[in-house]
């Protein structure tokens, strides 16, 4: 169930990289947060069936955020700061899955002083979403991709073409598997079993393994920018990839064989976090190692082939 | 910086040039920003489900899908 949900996420990946190499931004990014928006209208109707259908048509919109936004960054920012932007991207995706469920909280609770129903709050997640929708079509630059000499009519052929490139390149599957690689330590070990981990192995209080756990979202708020603004000052993705993937293997060699109490509280677990950032640094050299006009298509191709990666290594560590 | 992004494994005839700036021009960071707004607001809508699961029960019978 789980897995079927990462496939069709992976795939509409690929789909929306395409969309945005051939269509532009101008085109793709309202209509995507436009089809969100209307998923939590829809959700908002309160019946169950409005509930399950407005959650998908969410998740397909939202498909568009990631890919798009490094997407612009590619197209639209200086190459320097190209890892830079991606890291703050990701920082924010981060700070909105660990921060923005709270305001949530705060309007639907009970004994709180909004008591919101919750069809109100949808329906203000999709008044929310219509404006930005609206801003997007408003700010996005106007050109209908980078490539259009390049690009010609619709066919299955033309539509392959892109793929045919970035899976050809060897460099793309580098990138991808390394950037997938670099996740799982955090993704699956950290926050998948490193609460239970030091619950039952280093028998601490499980509140103080769960508060402990949860500074690694917040290393990887400051670590995704940092370590991309480092790899674009010093001009290098090499060093700053191989780099934080030692420093994550100390951290999680501290997690493991280092007594609890040794080093400073939460700094471990911030320190993964932080490391980790370095697995944001392949997604700017996908960019980088293939032609610009397929900038987009390798965006979707990154995010499948590292939720593949993670895909195919999650049953084997956890079972 | 710009020796890294030489596409070396790519023999594609070279398009017309990609028009990418090379200052950072405020309209098209806040273009970026926006996008990135996205991503924040679409983790943050995709998590509300879980925060009002009680209320989800209650409005839909006894069904914990959410």
């Amino acid at each position: 169930m789980i897995a079927s949900y990462y496939i069709v996420y992976a795939l509409a990946a690929l789909a929306v990289g395409v969309l945005l190499d051939r269509y532009g931004a101008h085109a793709t990014m309202p209509v995507g947060i436009a089809v969100t928006s209307v998923g939590c209208l829809i959700f908002a109707q309160g019946s169950m069936a409005a509930g399950i259908g407005g959650y998908v048509i969410q998740a397909l919109g939202a498909i568009c955020a990631f890919v798009g936004s490094s997407y612009v960054a590619a197209r639209y920012l200086p190459a320097r700061t190209l890892a830079l932007f991606v890291g703050l991207t990701q920082c924010l995706g981060m700070a909105g899955a660990a921060f923005g469920s709270k305001p949530t909280r705060i309007l639907i609770d009970p004994a709180g002083s909004f008591h919101l129903p919750w069809q109100t709050v949808w329906l203000g997640f999709g008044v929310i979403g219509v404006c930005l929708a609206i801003a997007t079509w408003f700010v996005m630059p106007r050109d209908s991709g980078d490539s259009s000499a390049h690009h010609g009519h619709l066919s299955a052929e033309n539509l392959l073409k892109p793929f045919k490139i970035i899976f050809g390149n060897p460099q793309s599957w580098y990138a991808g598997i390394i950037g997938g690689l670099l996740f799982v330590p955090t993704t699956i070990g950290a926050l998948g079993w490193g609460a239970s981990m030091l619950n039952k192995g280093e028998h601490v209080s499980m509140a103080f393994a769960a508060s402990d756990v949860s500074m690694v979202p917040i290393g990887w708020v400051i670590g995704c920018p940092l370590l991309g603004w480092i790899s674009d000052k010093i001009g290098r993705r090499k060093p700053v990839l191989i780099g934080g993937a030692f420093v994550l293997l100390a951290a999680a060699l501290c997690a493991l064989y280092v007594p609890v109490g040794v080093m400073p509280r939460y700094s471990v677990a911030l320190v993964m976090g932080i490391a980790s950032g370095a697995a944001m640094i392949p997604f700017s050299s996908m960019k980088e190692v293939n032609p610009p006009e397929v900038k987009g298509t390798a965006a979707g191709v990154m995010n499948f082939l590292v939720f593949g990666t993670t895909g195919v290594l999650s049953p084997m560590v956890s079972a | 910086m710009s020796a890294s992004n030489t596409p070396s494994a790519a023999p594609q005839p070279q398009s017309a040039p990609a028009g990418q700036p090379q200052k950072i021009q405020p309209l098209y960071v806040l273009a970026w920003f926006l996008c990135a707004l996205f991503y924040f607001y679409q983790y943050a809508i995709r998590s509300a489900p879980g925060i009002m699961q009680d209320e989800l029960t209650q409005a839909w019978g006894n069904s914990h899908l959410g």
